[in-house]
């Protein structure tokens, strides 16, 4: 009992997961009716595209953003997969700043001023991303900035077996 | 940049606030829920402790939520649908959890047979 | 200069203690007067890491910030008695109080053990050099205070705010004084298995360490607890954080300890259950210092990561504890060991009191290592905090506050049986008028946890006086008091916490509102008005300032000033509750985010009898101190 109990410790001290398994995965995006930034148009879940994309959540006041901000501009060049933001908690004006000033990868933001989307989302840490399916069903969640390695070791390879997906 | 954030989640505090503080019993329930549910991006705090946004803006919620009549458990279910169990103190009991709820039973019976019954003169 | 000073005085401290621990090995052949070696080398432990504390104060205090742990915890600007408290703020500099409480405690041990047997007590020390080397490793190794900065800076980054403040100055030396005090108790405990007996003179011997290991732990955990309470700004005394969880299995084990104690001492009964609670004691003080150093834990308290830092107490602690549970599988057999009783007997009800106690251990440590196991096995992320605790926990203490009224009278009157059932009844029967007679002068809701709570509490505290009239009649003198005047206090101070706990968890009032400028708000039976808020500059930080008046029925009480600061060093900003204490209640205040000029959301809390749990603590610990005095008086030892 207590070699086990010590060896687990053990275990522990290179285990610094700090990331919460998602319970929405394999679950619908949750309905929301929000207006687009840049637009006088409305955004909602049935409006999404038929198509594999990512949802990312982003804010002017996140530092971490302005680094994965690099990583989702090479996305968009490669158009592997489409890209769609939430600003989250944001100011308008600095939002759409922000975007000229770092570039605008997504086909449209989602506003979310008062949050409520995020905590549908179970957002905790901004940025983060979800990988949603042809069906509008979340398969993966990324908190945190990603990097490219990220990009290309596990999102890219995760896209091509979902896309095959009926 | 960061004022910014307060101010919106303020924005909403006021408007949840006025209508609120009247019933004792709501204000208990709203106490009990927020000291039972973990900040998350906090270092293990609860979200009444905390005044991290996230902490502030589900507050918020619960407090909005139990003046619409939501109960604990609604209110609960509804945290931990979006957040994972790990937002929840209270662990439900499931199978993972087992040994944790049952555990201390155990080992009181396996304390109590080992060191009492074996010793007392009968 | 005088850091070289310090770590010089270290590295003799580790070769000091590498002779205590050789000499019987290598020394008993060939020096017939072995033992004087190993007497004296425990002695000197304690002045050389004394000295090397002093040198690092300096630094401290000189401003060294050549000195890496001199420059990321302090600053020229900090006040001097926050630089003197630095010295043990961080990491490094608290491994090294730790390492002077572990030879201030061997300096004692090495002192006060010339009534035990020779061999006995040679033994005894060479363990406590050896908890010495392990400690001094680990802080030469991979926590130096002492170690230079490569580029030395023009200033340093400041103790963390948190850190600033009297509480939390004393808290981690009483907290240490507790936890290595266990030590001596662990020492002892292995010594007994080497010589494979406990005689009851042991137990008398040992009994004081325990008592004033209990009583420092008791401290430091009351402490610690105040310190959150006016800190944290959140009003809460108790969270059941990983890292309070530490510092609470001990004082658990412990306690359960010095009830044993006593039964080895006079029935030579439990011995090697005693020797095993010894042993437990010891090895959750390493594990609490292993899960709050290691990083392992996210915790409010956590230090920096290290994993080898993890792993060295780790090791330490599977060697420590696993050798000695080896020792006590192979050898607590061997021990004369008649443990017999009847279920209407002291020794049952002790053994109750034990169970309790060692369960609620377990419980803790289930809770505490439960999410972390099955984060490491990858299997899901769970929290458990305080409603498991309520559900699991609290059942278990009931009956062990209800044992705590009933098992002393047991105790003093030699007999079980002759205390009638009547008297009891008749004592039920006066408690429950005087719950319902306070419970209804005091407080105006009703439910069944106060209930219990007055309860226990009038029970334990009318046991002891009955029981001390009744012997203050059958003997005519007043010496029993005295001798057994410590044990009254403790024990008056669990009724005085229990009550304090229960009554301020179901009666507390708390509001959390948007309040304007001359705006008044009603809580708890208080009337408070928020009169203005102004901007301050402290030494190393700026705050603004809030001013409430107070009133009771229009009539003025008080004027309270909560605070909210920003330190140069940190973006986070603090609240500095305004609190106005009272032994029937506290008043708190937090001020939370300003939304414009004269308008502010603030939390405000009227929290009846919270001062009772404090109190409690410390009437327990000084309870401790007494009885130890007292033994001390007519201890004759041993051998």
């Amino acid at each position: 009992m207590f070699i086990i109990f010590v060896l687990l410790l053990y275990l522990g001290l290179s285990n610094n997961s700090r990331l919460v398994h998602s319970p929405l995965i394999d679950k619908a995006i949750p309905d929301f009716n929000l207006p687009v930034l840049q637009s006088e148009s409305y955004a909602n879940s049935s409006n999404f595209p038929d198509d594999v994309f990512l949802l990312n959540i982003w804010a002017s006041w996140c530092v971490a953003c302005i680094k994965e901000h690099q990583v989702l501009n090479l996305i968009n060049s490669e158009k592997k997969v489409r890209l769609i933001g939430i600003n989250y908690k944001d100011n308008e004006d600095d939002a759409i700043g922000w975007l000229k000033i770092y570039g605008n990868p997504y086909e449209y933001n989602i506003v979310d001023m008062d949050g409520q989307l995020g905590i549908d989302l179970g957002v905790y840490g901004v940025p983060e991303t979800f990988l949603i399916d042809k069906n509008n069903i979340i398969r993966a969640k990324y908190i945190g900035a990603i990097s490219e390695d990220i990009y290309y070791n596990e999102i890219l390879p995760t896209i091509e077996i979902i896309s095959d997906e009926k | 940049m960061r004022s910014k954030i307060f101010l919106f989640s303020l924005l909403i505090l006021i408007s949840t606030t006025i209508s609120y503080g009247e019933n004792s019993k709501d204000t208990k329930l709203y106490n009990k829920i927020i000291t039972e549910l973990r900040c998350m991006v906090c270092q293990n705090q609860n979200i009444a402790e905390s005044e991290a946004p996230l902490a502030v803006d589900l507050r918020n919620k619960v407090k909005t939520m139990i003046n619409s009549g939501y109960d604990e458990k609604y209110i609960k279910k509804y945290m931990s649908d979006r957040y994972s169990d790990f937002i929840l103190y209270d662990p439900p009991f499931r199978v993972q959890n087992i040994l944790l709820w049952i555990g201390p039973f155990l080992f009181l019976l396996i304390i109590y047979f080992i060191l009492f019954r074996k010793n007392i003169i009968k | 200069m005088i850091a070289y000073i310090g770590f010089f005085l270290i590295l003799l401290a580790f070769l000091n203690a590498l002779i205590l621990i050789s000499s019987k090995p290598l020394l008993s052949k060939v020096m017939p007067d072995y033992g004087s070696v190993i007497l004296s080398s425990s002695k000197l432990l304690f002045p050389l890491i004394l000295f090397s504390f002093i040198s690092l104060i300096i630094s401290f205090l000189t401003n060294d910030f050549s000195l890496k742990y001199v420059s990321s915890n302090s600053n020229s600007l900090l006040p001097y008695y926050y630089k003197i408290s630095a010295t043990w703020a961080g990491h490094e500099g608290s491994m090294l109080l730790w390492c002077l409480v572990l030879s201030f405690w061997t300096f004692m041990a090495s002192v006060y053990s010339k009534d035990l047997d020779t061999d006995f007590r040679l033994k005894f020390l060479s363990i406590m050099g050896l908890l010495n080397i392990g400690f001094l490793a680990f802080l030469i190794f991979t926590s130096n205070p002492f170690e230079k900065n490569l580029s030395i800076p023009i200033d340093g980054r400041d103790l963390n705010p948190l850190l600033q403040d009297f509480g939390l100055i004393v808290h981690p030396p009483m907290l240490y004084m507790g936890y290595v005090g266990l030590s001596v108790v662990f020492s002892f405990a292995v010594t007994c298995l080497l010589k494979n007996d406990f005689k009851p003179e042991w137990a008398k011997w040992i009994r004081p360490w325990a008592l004033m290991s209990w009583s420092f732990l008791t401290l430091g955990i009351a402490l610690g607890s105040w310190w959150a309470y006016y800190e944290l700004g959140w009003g809460g005394w108790w969270f059941w954080d990983p890292v309070e969880n530490a510092s609470f299995m001990p004082w658990l084990i412990t306690t359960a300890l010095i009830h044993s104690l006593i039964t080895c001492e006079q029935k030579s009964m439990f011995k090697n259950w005693t020797i095993l609670l010894s042993i437990i004691a010891f090895s959750l003080s390493l594990l609490g210092t292993f899960l709050v150093r290691s990083g392992i834990l996210t915790s409010v308290h956590s230090f920096a990561n290290d994993p080898a830092r993890g792993a060295f107490i780790l090791l330490f602690l599977a060697i420590i504890t696993g050798s000695a549970l080896i020792l006590y599988l192979k050898n607590s057999p061997k021990m004369n060991d008649k443990t017999s009783f009847n279920f209407f007997s002291k020794e049952s009800f002790f053994l109750i009191n034990n169970i309790l106690l060692v369960t609620a251990t377990f419980t803790i440590l289930l809770g505490t290592m439960y999410p972390l196991v099955l984060d490491i096995l990858g299997l899901e992320k769970i929290s458990v905090g305080v409603p498991y605790y309520n559900s699991v926990f609290l059942p278990l203490m009931i009956p062990l506050v209800f044992l705590a009224g009933y098992i002393p009278i047991l105790f003093l009157s030699k007999k079980v049986k002759s205390h009638g059932q009547s008297k009891y009844f008749f004592i039920s029967f006066i408690i429950i008028v005087l719950i319902s007679l306070l419970g209804h002068s005091l407080f105006d809701v009703y439910n069944l946890s106060i209930f219990i709570g007055f309860f226990l509490f009038a029970w334990i505290t009318l046991n002891l006086i009955y029981d001390f009239i009744s012997k203050l009649i059958s003997t005519g003198s007043i010496r029993f008091f005295f001798k057994n005047i410590g044990m009254f206090m403790a024990h008056l101070g669990l009724a005085l916490f229990v009550i304090g706990a229960t009554v301020v968890e179901n009666n507390k009032t708390e509001k959390e509102v948007i309040m304007n400028l001359s705006e008044k708000l009603d809580v708890g039976g208080y009337s408070f008005e928020f009169v203005d808020i102004n901007e301050n500059m402290g030494p190393n930080y700026s705050s603004v300032i809030g001013h409430f008046r107070v009133y009771i029925n229009n009539e003025f009480i008080t004027d309270m000033y909560p605070e909210k600061r920003l330190y140069n060093s940190s973006e986070m900003p603090m609240t500095e509750a305004g609190i106005d204490p009272g032994f029937k209640r506290d008043l708190y205040i937090t001020l939370g985010t300003m939304i414009d000029q004269d308008k502010w959301s603030v939390r405000i809390y009227h929290k009846p009898l919270i001062r009772f749990i404090w109190i409690g603590a410390i009437m327990m610990a000084l309870g401790a101190i007494l009885s130890v005095l007292m033994k001390r008086r007519n201890i004759k030892v041993v051998n």
